[in-house]
């Protein structure tokens, strides 16, 4: 009895990079203050100052690789200019299974 | 849902009740909502107390037959973080190479079945992110404790009721939760838990003897910025069951 069958349960787990989340930056709102490729966990994945702890350029920073969709960076903004548009889908390694959309904190 | 407002019995001691439903959120609420792990610290050191009312707040968390399994170590010696993370480092470096198949010098296919062998073996060590970190650590993309200025290990008590890393667990949140409502930053680490059988000098150096075992590390300090805020996230599949009747609800 399990939510998935055993072929698939049985795949090797490996790691797509379609599966990556996405993100997206409200061009109109942005004001390049790059507060959202320092505070990235994986610092937008390719941002070459990101080490010295320096503001990043958004624009260099690839943000199509978002690892986690943790929203770090839409938290951070104060434009709410930027924000995950799809979550990380771990593939093979482990199913997503049994979410809904994203959407804030609700006081029901 | 928010038609009317009702009035909705809260319990007698919550101080920080909302009468109203639907109302804006109480302060411990606030805390839990707006909280996001923060990865960029000023260099700013914590003070002392703050650091002890964090630790109360752990002291304070339940645990299976209020056994507390758990023993915390704080490091706040700039010259001790930098040889832990140095040997993280190090680790990584020695491992990236074996696992990744993107960029490794053993060619594509080595890394491809020794990566196959240990996620049968140790699943869960091998997740996308933790391999993420291990590849990224060894770049020097980032550092396993994000420069925090004071680490809290929690140790596990081995022998401890039911689960004592639940109880790591619901200690750790506890003094998250505390620490960012005095207006600091934490992060969850635990790539600590590899240093007991991969690095065990460390559990030497720092007198981690049995029962006790490394099991999460939170890494605290003063947040650059103000990372913390309310943000959307996957809402999850519910099974409500009442009254004879099984919902669904997200």
């Amino acid at each position: 009895m399990s939510y998935l069958p055993w072929r698939v349960r049985r795949v090797r787990p490996t790691y797509e990079f379609e599966l990556f989340g996405k993100v997206e930056i409200d061009r109109d709102k942005c004001n390049d203050c790059g507060l959202c490729a320092m505070v990235c966990p994986s610092r937008g994945m390719s941002i070459a100052d990101a080490r010295g702890g320096v503001k990043a350029d958004p624009e260099k920073a690839d943000f199509s690789f978002c690892p986690m969709s943790c929203n770090d960076c839409a938290a951070i903004c104060k434009k709410g200019a930027i924000f995950v548009t799809k979550p990380y889908d771990f593939g093979n390694y482990y199913k997503t299974l049994h979410r809904g959309p994203m959407v804030p904190p609700r006081p029901f | 849902m928010e038609a009317e407002a009702e009035e909705v019995e809260t319990g007698d001691a919550a101080e920080t009740s909302v009468p109203l439903e639907g109302q804006d959120w109480n302060p411990v609420e606030r805390v839990i909502l707006e909280r996001r792990s923060v990865r960029k610290y000023k260099d700013q050191q914590v003070p002392e107390a703050l650091v002890r009312r964090i630790l109360e707040a752990g002291r304070f968390a339940p645990s299976a037959g209020n056994s507390q399994p758990w023993k915390f170590i704080v490091i706040r010696d700039q010259a001790l973080i930098d040889r832990i993370e140095r040997d993280i480092r190090r680790f990584c470096r020695v491992i990236a190479p074996m696992l990744d198949t993107r960029q490794s010098p053993l060619g594509r296919r080595i890394p491809w079945l020794i990566f196959q062998l240990f996620v049968r073996l140790k699943r869960n060590d091998l997740g996308p992110m933790p391999h993420t970190a291990i590849v990224g650590i060894a770049t020097g993309l980032f550092t396993a404790f994000h420069g925090a200025p004071t680490l809290i290990f929690i140790l596990k008590d081995k022998r401890g009721a039911s689960r004592p890393e639940v109880d790591v667990g619901c200690c750790g949140q506890n003094m998250v939760l505390a620490a960012h409502s005095l207006g600091l930053g934490t992060c969850w680490v635990g790539f600590v838990e590899p240093l007991n059988y991969y690095g065990p000098i460390w559990k030497r150096r720092l007198g981690v003897k049995w029962p006790y075992e490394f099991c999460e590390v939170i890494a605290l300090g003063y947040p650059v910025g103000h990372p913390d805020g309310m943000i959307p996230r996957e809402t999850q599949e519910i099974d409500w069951y009442e009254d004879g009747v099984k919902r669904t609800v997200y």
